[in-house]
């Protein structure tokens, strides 16, 4: 069977990272390089983009994954030795064997890839922390980067003087349902003044959080036009690429709000 | 002055205040010339020659971001060089590539995010006068065997003579000192960017930092997990520190004293 062939059969066998529960025997794929230092790993499989850290606990529970035992099973172990509660521990256990098995580092688990990266990626890189800023609201009190922590946001790029911006404004409008939904708060870091930016967010339907940037712009958005705009993490760090035009912003959107399942960026 | 190119699949144009800058970009880059390219990503910001004594910056843009500040025209067409290098990065194996910069603390190179090189090309004199060194690229390579950051080995299709023919376009020159990466070095240091710091540097595990070169790593797919190894080396060898780099100059500072050498 040549290569191809094989690679096309175990992907036929192979389930989703979301369907692995407590039954499942996490194994390590073979071809996986670990990095250890000082009891955390950074783990990589052959042919993948994209490393992943593991704190020191992870490690611990990833040293286990030898396809000797279910979730239950080592969580059952976890839990005595720790002295910690079983349900609890099955349930960072079975977290992981997800997380690990999205990044294509378990045997029987389909990686799913991180989106095709630009030829020139602009703004940070997904998992890097958004630039700090801080800026005023329409009220004047000032928000800062470490205020809006705590949950996800969709951080947008915004001119009410740009007719993409305008253009894309009422497709916003009728995802920030969804977008709340999902718990991601839409806010607008935008230049002009209060009064043009509320016409065109009344117009629009939005009623977000819209912060001023005043004459310039902080490096947020790498220093790319609108509209452009990150999903930003609780940790405040840039879940997505910079997604940039009138065309991806919106589909970024609509990840974000549940309309559409990838976040690749056409 | 503007001119469009295609380097593999990137399409993108310069622009330029400066007809002999212009003129100089698109013979060095003759190999990929192409028609009508509308992505701005690169601008460039000739003064005029200055008069003896004045000191203007060329600024190197990408986006808006000005990404390079000089006084000297050589400098800013090997930093365009050096950017327009990383384009093709994910296609190679001959080392690690990482989008990182290497900058000097009191002559001891230090790794640090290249995502801040808009904040550091803002530092202008005060850097040099501070004792630290701006980095003037935007990657790195690291030899998978040593771990040493090492030169680039330029793919690009590009004369031998481009510099020079720049030199002669643009004949004035400046001293900012700007750093290159043209040995093997060691980095003394490696400064990581967080939102999570507690001062303006905070020392790290080792591991943060290794996650954080590596989600800057663009070739992976390239060199696997020789390459995961040769990052670990690297680190192992380093202190790592994270920062908000809300004031770099007092993070290169607090590095200087942490590493123990003057900046």
């Amino acid at each position: 069977m040549s290569s191809k062939a094989r690679a096309r059969a175990e992907a036929a066998d192979e389930i989703s990272a979301d369907l692995i529960d407590v039954t499942f025997v996490p194994e390590k794929r073979d071809d996986v390089t670990e990095v250890v230092l000082e009891g955390e790993a950074v783990v990589l499989a052959e042919g993948r983009a994209t490393a992943h850290y593991l704190n020191e606990m992870g490690t611990l529970v990833w040293s286990t994954f030898d396809g000797s035992a279910t979730i239950d099973e080592l969580a059952a172990d976890f839990a005595s030795a720790f002295g910690a509660d079983a349900d609890v521990v099955g349930g960072d256990i079975l977290s992981l064997a997800r997380d690990v098995g999205r990044a294509g580092l378990l045997v029987g688990v389909s990686h799913e890839p991180p989106p095709e990266p630009s030829p020139f990626p602009m703004g940070v890189a997904a998992g890097e922390p958004i630039p700090p800023f801080e800026l005023p609201d329409a009220e004047g009190r000032t928000v800062s980067s470490a205020d809006l922590r705590g949950h996800q946001l969709l951080l947008v790029n915004w001119s009410p003087r740009c007719g993409f911006c305008l253009r894309i404004g009422a497709e916003l409008g009728s995802l920030q349902a969804g977008l709340d939904d999902h718990g991601v708060e839409l806010v607008f870091l935008t230049i002009g003044e209060a009064e043009e930016n509320r016409a065109v967010f009344d117009e629009a339907g939005l009623r977000a959080k819209v912060l001023f940037v005043g004459a310039q712009m902080p490096d947020v958005f790498g220093g790319v036009g609108t509209p452009s705009a990150y999903l930003v993490d609780e940790e405040g760090r840039a879940a997505s690429p910079l997604t940039i035009g009138a065309d991806l912003v919106p589909s970024l959107a609509r990840s974000a709000a549940g309309r559409e399942i990838s976040l690749t960026q056409r | 002055m503007s001119a469009s190119f295609a380097i593999g699949d990137a399409r993108f144009a310069i622009r330029s205040t400066s007809h002999a800058f212009g003129e100089w970009v698109t013979e060095a880059l003759g190999a990929y010339g192409v028609e009508d390219v509308e992505d701005f990503v690169y601008s460039v910001v000739v003064p005029e020659p200055p008069a003896r004594g004045a000191k203007e910056f060329l600024i190197l843009y990408r986006g808006s971001s000005a990404m390079v500040r000089t006084l000297d025209p050589v400098t800013l067409g090997r930093s365009l060089l050096a950017e327009l290098e990383t384009v093709r990065f994910h296609e190679r194996d001959d080392a690690v590539y990482v989008m990182a910069s290497v900058g000097e603390v009191g002559g001891v190179p230090i790794l640090i995010p290249s995502s801040i090189l808009p904040k550091l090309a803002k530092l202008g004199r005060r850097a040099s006068r501070s004792g630290f060194r701006i980095p003037g690229q935007r990657a790195v390579a690291i030899d998978i065997e040593t771990a040493t950051i090492m030169p680039i080995d330029h793919a690009l299709d590009v004369p031998d003579s481009a510099l020079e023919r720049l030199a002669a376009a643009l004949p004035w020159q400046g001293t900012d000192g700007l750093c290159f990466t043209d040995e093997s070095v060691h980095v003394g240091a490696l400064v990581v960017a967080s939102t999570d710091a507690e001062s303006s540097l905070d020392p790290v595990r080792k591991a943060y930092g290794l996650a954080a070169l590596t989600s800057s790593t663009v070739n992976f797919q390239r060199v696997g997990g020789r390459g995961l190894e040769a990052l670990g080396r690297l680190v192992e060898r380093a202190p790592v520190y994270r920062s908000t780099w809300t004031d770099p100059a007092d993070v290169f500072s607090r590095l200087g004293d942490a590493i123990g050498v003057g900046s």
